[in-house]
């Protein structure tokens, strides 16, 4: 055993965190929270600059070519610094899937594009009304002389307004898995965006399609279903935003911690009493136990195992890991935890967005049992 | 980054579960191996315990962390822990405070004299020992101990009594704490000895258990011990006990018996059903499981951070308090779901023949209460992360 992270990787986490608070302190976040296109020009620059965009991409597509450790690293820190950018959706979970379900073709066209930063890609998969299960995927494709047509409505698709293009999951049979994948042109005529104001103040969008064209070639896997590529990639991203979930709940539990050494009540710090301190011990438990969660996940994705379980196990408990943790920094602060002008209240609104965007809890239990059961059901591919 | 373990240390665990397949075939293995009753097995004196410890003398597996010089393997700690995950998934006695608490400070501390009368008893299984720490009066805040000792000729006269001393009926020595200068401050002031159990003027009285485990009120009245039987130096048995909290990083609550917990109940989930429902299609009961093996996960994270941090040499006492304060409190969960689960069968005692699993829940229930009290209670392990993890400045 050895939980000892390379040099490369310490100078990797350096980088980041470096880049997060050159470019992305709180003040900035503040600014940017609830604008569009909804994440600092300068700091995508600036990740363009270190390669980022194409930290997992292979290095034949221009890529860095690293693995899930390098990612969660990279989000750890993202997290630590509520960053916001397309990192996740574009060069995690778009990137992913091109390289996993598309031809050589798209992934020429694709993946070098998105390694530079030049490309972004968004991904919609949710729909209004829906759960993250497949067989809630009702946005609906037809095939046309010379490629699809394709209508429906997603939701919480992010960076659609900057995005060229968004991977759009769409149903083509009754089965669970028909579920395929298309290369949309948010330009297209028939696609309308629409931003929606939501609980992290993220720039996430509904995007209505209204009998859009899309041609052959933007079909992933040559239009057979993606389910299985695309549970993969859920699976992998699990491990970021885990990650992110770690690296925000360590910063807002260490700015409860610094408050309670300074902040007197009754004469003393209000970390001398034991009602503030345990709770603080109680909470600085779960982040251990979920880090450790976390690294396991990565290290089981890049060592090929089978890592489905401890990434499900990680984003499951990380996530409720970090909501807890943010509503106890909010309840230590007191009074001032509740104001806009404090910091606590931009963890806890993170918090549980990531803990219900991306499979949330209810959806992970059930992955959880299902595996723990040999059942089937929501994974036979 | 690596989570596995070497392979050295793969080999060892064959080595050991080979070992218990083969004692598991002895006539007497029920006496040893009793999984439905964690390690029970070490609680009480059996002539089959004290078997199965000589043989596992014979075997090397006593003393691996020591120096060669007493008779040790000098391996690192991490194999006395593998060893007692092992012993503890197949609930077998675990190496106990002998090889632990009382043979690696006298190693540390002791007089020549003692080390030659004690260590290589310990290393072949010929001796057991009781701890004397708690007294009624002092439990959590131990180092205001009371018992007294006062110098007598060339020896000590003890005078006081000691509570919770699990084992002092069947032990042949005592470990143990008391107030040799009750002027000094209370860290201060205490010494640590060894005194035959068997000394007149020491009284064991039980104690029974919600838990059916037997512990002991010991009473000690102008019970006489030369000076040789001093460990140490006198009036540092406060660091002494506290550095032998450390020595055993390695051993504390092993994980093995919540994975096996959690397999039980599978077992019976996937093979049951009640109110006319398969409970593996019962919402609330998956939903219950879910949280449980992401859990119980959680807690294998933690005790492998404290592992890892040992196993680079370091000290990691907050690291235990955590995964002491986690496993402990998930232990009663398990207990709590299962009995749920269970429903009005649960209920049955261990000695009712059709009880389910032998009556193990049941009697888990009851228990696995003592766990968030015993070896520091989860709030001086909270205590312990507030202080010396977080920096808080925690007065009591």
């Amino acid at each position: 055993m050895d939980l000892i992270f390379s040099e490369e990787q310490q100078m990797l986490r350096d980088m980041t965190r470096r880049l997060c608070e050159d470019f992305v302190p709180l003040t900035v976040l503040r600014q940017l929270e609830g604008t569009e296109p909804g994440y600092s020009a300068d700091f995508w620059t600036a990740l363009i600059d270190a390669g980022m965009p194409g930290l997992t991409i292979a290095d034949a597509f221009g890529g860095l070519g690293l693995g899930a450790t390098e990612t969660m690293i990279v989000h750890e820190e993202f997290g630590r610094a509520l960053a916001f950018s397309p990192h996740f959706v574009s060069s995690v979970l778009a990137a992913h899937l091109i390289g996993a379900a598309g031809d050589t073709t798209q992934r020429q066209r694709w993946l070098p594009a998105m390694a530079s930063g030049q490309s972004i890609v968004s991904v919609g998969s949710l729909e209004p009304g829906g759960g993250h299960s497949l067989s809630d995927i009702q946005c609906a494709v037809t095939r046309t002389a010379t490629g699809y047509r394709l209508s429906g409505t997603k939701h919480f698709v992010a960076y659609a307004a900057r995005a060229q293009t968004a991977l759009i999951l769409a149903r083509v049979g009754t089965a669970l898995d028909d579920v395929i994948g298309l290369m949309v042109d948010l330009k297209s005529p028939g696609v309308t965006i629409q931003y929606q104001p939501n609980h992290a103040r993220e720039a996430v969008y509904q995007v209505t399609l209204h009998e859009v064209d899309v041609p052959l070639e933007a079909a992933l896997k040559g239009g057979q279903p993606i389910a299985a590529e695309w549970r993969d990639a859920m699976y992998t991203g699990l491990i970021a935003l885990a990650a992110q979930a770690v690296g925000g709940a360590e910063r807002a539990h260490a700015m409860a911690v610094e408050y309670a050494k300074v902040r007197e009540a009754f004469g003393k710090p209000i970390g001398s009493f034991q009602a503030i301190a345990h709770s603080l011990a109680d909470v600085a438990v779960d982040i251990e136990g979920c880090r450790m969660l976390v690294r396991q996940a990565a290290w089981a994705k890049d060592r090929g195992y089978n890592f489905y379980r401890f990434a499900a196990i990680a984003k499951l408990q990380a996530c409720e890991m970090y909501r807890r943790t943010a509503s106890v920094t909010i309840q230590v602060h007191g009074g001032i935890g509740f104001t806009n002008d404090a910091d606590p209240q931009l963890f806890f609104r993170r918090a549980k967005q990531l803990q219900l965007l991306h499979w949330d809890s209810d959806y992970l239990e059930e992955r959880i049992i299902e595996m723990a059961l040999n059942e089937t059901s929501e994974h036979s591919a | 980054m690596d989570f596995d373990f070497s392979a050295d240390e793969k080999r060892f665990i064959e080595e050991v579960r080979a070992f218990l397949r083969e004692q598991a075939l002895l006539p007497d293995a029920a006496d040893v191996m009793a999984p439905n009753r964690d390690s029970d097995s070490m609680l009480s004196d059996t002539p089959a315990r004290r078997r199965f410890n000589r043989e596992m003398a014979k075997r090397g597996y006593l003393g691996m962390s020591w120096p060669k010089e007493y008779g040790g393997s000098e391996k690192s700690g991490i194999y006395e822990y593998l060893l007692n995950e092992e012993l503890a998934r197949v609930g077998a006695p675990l190496i106990g405070k002998g090889i632990g608490i009382v043979g690696k400070t006298l190693i540390r501390h002791g007089s020549d004299k003692l080390k030659t009368e004690f260590l290589p008893k310990i290393r072949n299984a010929e001796i057991e020992f009781a701890l004397g720490y708690s007294e009624p009066g002092a439990g959590s805040d131990l180092a205001s101990l009371k018992l007294k000792a006062e110098r007598s000729g060339e020896g000590w006269l003890f005078n006081g009594q000691k509570i919770w001393n699990t084992s002092a009926h069947f032990a042949d020595w005592y470990w143990l704490a008391a107030r040799t200068d009750p002027q000094a401050a209370k860290h201060k002031g205490i010494s640590l000895f060894l005194v035959p159990m068997h000394e007149k003027g020491i009284t064991v009285s039980a104690i029974h258990t919600l838990g059916e485990h037997r512990t002991n009120h010991v009473f000690l009245d102008n019970v006489w011990v030369h000076d040789d039987y001093r460990v140490g130096e006198l009036n540092k048995g406060w660091t002494y006990i506290s550095e032998a909290l450390d020595f055993e990083r390695f051993t504390i609550y092993p994980f093995s018996p919540l994975e096996a917990k959690l397999e039980q109940m599978w077992k019976h989930i996937k093979t049951t059903q009640r109110n006319g429902q398969r409970l593996t299609a019962v919402p609330e009961i998956r939903r219950q499981m879910a949280r449980l093996v992401a859990q119980v996960e959680t807690a294998k994270m933690l005790q492998r951070s404290v592992i890892f941090s040992a196993s680079q040499g370091g000290v990691p006492t907050v690291e235990a308090s955590m995964c002491k304060l986690y496993t402990t409190a998930l232990s009663q969960r398990l207990a709590n779901t299962m009995m749920d689960i269970l429903g009005a069968d649960g209920l049955l005692h261990k000695s009712w023949p059709d009880a389910p699993d032998a009556g193990k829940w049941e009697w888990l229930y009851r228990s696995s209460a003592l766990e968030t009290i015993g070896a520091g209670t989860s709030e001086i392990q909270k205590n312990i992360i507030a202080r010396r993890g977080l920096g808080l400045p925690l007065t009591n």
